[in-house]
């Protein structure tokens, strides 16, 4: 009897672990918001191989729409009501394709391969697989140049400092029409354009959450966010650069 | 008899764990200090913007082998087409250019940016072997692998291919055999940085090349911001730059059979 009741015991705690092990029968990812907002064992270093999964509530497709000014509404209607009459593309996208042109932000940060995080004492640099320019985020206290020495970039000037866990960047001065200027949600990136960004990891140091907040009075009727969930890649993980060849008999033209 | 007993057994369990907690904390403080001398390698003088001047290149005339003098005139135009269509230049010119370039020394690599071309060198800091060459794709910048001796970085870099422009300072080629080991050394309590490059290939070289770069720290001056990196714009839809590819041989590449010491000296025929 009493044999049979401890049978009966480990059975039935046998059976509770075999429960808590099952997977989840749809096997979905947890959305993007129900996910431990833990940072980990070092919040402040966000050096890493980070990659983008096509998980709706992670990248989301467009994200929320733009809400443009009415000014820039009309600027578009025009735009387009004038390449419908001609064959030829006025978007400087093929541009950027064909002559290797840095494509630069928001591109490099929404891309299908892994960007590249080092973070070192006073700045952190992002780096693209596609070709963009490093991003080079000054952690040192600067400000932003004046305007009259500013240089543009496709990147734009970033500055950024760590509010908790928490790092904020500011960038401004960016080039019109180079690169790859189509932002998430409606608008591109031009040199009125004002980024907000917010860095923080979640999910135990394992996931790293992204926010980037569009703000131009000249497109925008009311500053555009997204965000985005990147994977850590594992530690042994490592750049394989585009490699883009922009000469005549690499593009097919000859 | 016995309480006693137990107590003495509570201490010698004490004793353990305390040394058992106390043996990570000792290990981790040994480990920190293997990194460049100091307790963090983000302390790294190294780390910053890095200009040449005029006087920044020491690179002796290089021995080629005879297979490389053959194929210099080759090499030369095949470069000549790297720089028509603004390809990306890799080493050894991504550390030789005219814009300064940034040096960032992170927790696990350190990174080195060009303003001229996209793709930067990956110094992997806590990798001890090169990539598996059966998964590794070789590229112009190569696979690199470094670690702290003293305050010196020490890199070791394979895989190269031999696309980008190839000339190295002194002579001879970036080929697809080539290994390059460097050491970077700061001097001036962090106002120069030497760079000391050793390239092996026996297909280029008959003994290995060696040459030096002297760096200068990008320093604001008073009253000025600190130095922020641009961004060039090398256009190759420019129709000018087609005559790149119509420039002539330099004189010295042609002459296949004298050394480049003897070809710079016949070099008073001018040339374009």
């Amino acid at each position: 009897m009493k044999s049979q009741f401890v049978v009966c015991i480990a059975f039935a705690i046998f059976a509770a672990i075999l429960t808590a092990q099952s997977p989840n029968p749809d096997d979905t990812p947890p959305a993007a918001k129900d996910l431990p907002q833990t940072a980990g064992p070092n919040p402040h270093d966000i050096s890493s191989y980070w990659e983008l999964k096509d998980i709706p509530s992670y990248r989301p497709a467009r994200g929320t729409r733009a809400s443009l000014t009415p000014q820039y509404q009309a600027k578009l209607d025009k735009e387009r009501a004038e390449q419908a009459k001609n064959p030829v593309p006025a978007s400087p996208i093929p541009t950027a394709s064909r002559y290797c042109t840095p494509m630069g932000m928001p591109f490099m940060m929404g891309q299908s391969p892994p960007i590249n995080i080092v973070q070192a004492k006073n700045e952190v640099l992002i780096f693209s697989e596609q070709h963009s320019s490093a991003r080079h985020i000054y952690l040192d206290g600067r400000l932003h140049p004046p305007a009259d020495i500013l240089e543009r970039t496709t990147n734009g000037h970033s500055i950024g400092h760590w509010e908790g866990d928490n790092l904020i960047v500011d960038t401004v001065g960016f080039i019109d029409n180079v690169g790859m200027t189509g932002v998430n949600g409606g608008g591109v990136r031009a040199s009125s354009s004002h980024l907000t960004e917010n860095f923080h990891l979640i999910d135990n140091g394992n996931k790293l959450s992204y926010q980037a907040t569009w703000d131009d009075p000249e497109m925008y009727a009311k500053p555009i966010t997204y965000t985005y969930i990147f994977f850590r890649d594992p530690p042994d993980s490592f750049s394989m650069d585009e490699g883009c060849d922009a000469g005549d008999t690499y593009q097919g033209q000859k | 008899m016995k309480r006693k007993h137990f107590r003495q057994c509570e201490l010698r369990v004490l004793r353990a764990l305390c040394f058992a907690l106390a043996l990570p904390m000792l290990g981790g403080g040994c480990i920190s200090a293997q990194s460049p001398g100091k307790s963090d390698p983000l302390d790294s003088k190294i780390s910053g913007f890095w200009e040449m001047h005029w006087d920044s290149t020491n690179a002796p005339p290089a021995t080629l082998t005879a297979e490389a003098m053959r194929r210099r005139e080759d090499l030369y135009k095949k470069d000549q087409y790297a720089r028509r269509w603004c390809d990306a230049v890799g080493m050894p010119q991504i550390m030789t250019t005219f814009r300064p370039i940034d040096i960032a020394v992170g927790s696990k690599q350190v990174v080195v940016a060009s303003e001229v071309v996209p793709y930067p060198r990956h110094i992997y800091m806590d990798k001890t072997a090169h990539n598996n060459p059966d998964i590794y794709e070789p590229d112009v910048v190569g696979d690199s692998i470094g670690h702290w001796d003293g305050d010196d970085l020490v890199v070791d870099t394979t895989g190269f291919s031999d696309a980008g422009i190839t000339e190295l300072p002194g002579g001879g080629y970036r080929t697809k055999k080539s290994s390059l080991a460097e050491r970077f050394h700061i001097m001036n309590n962090g106002e120069n940085l030497l760079v000391t490059s050793t390239w092996y290939d026996a297909s280029v070289f008959p003994k290995p090349h060696t040459y030096s770069v002297y760096y200068y720290r990008v320093e604001a001056q008073p009253g000025q911001q600190p130095y922020s990196a641009g961004e060039m714009a090398c256009m190759p839809e420019l129709p000018s730059r087609e005559q790149l590819m119509a420039e002539p041989v330099p004189v010295a590449l042609t002459i296949a059979k004298q050394p480049i010491a003897v070809a710079k000296a016949a070099k008073s025929a001018p040339n374009k």
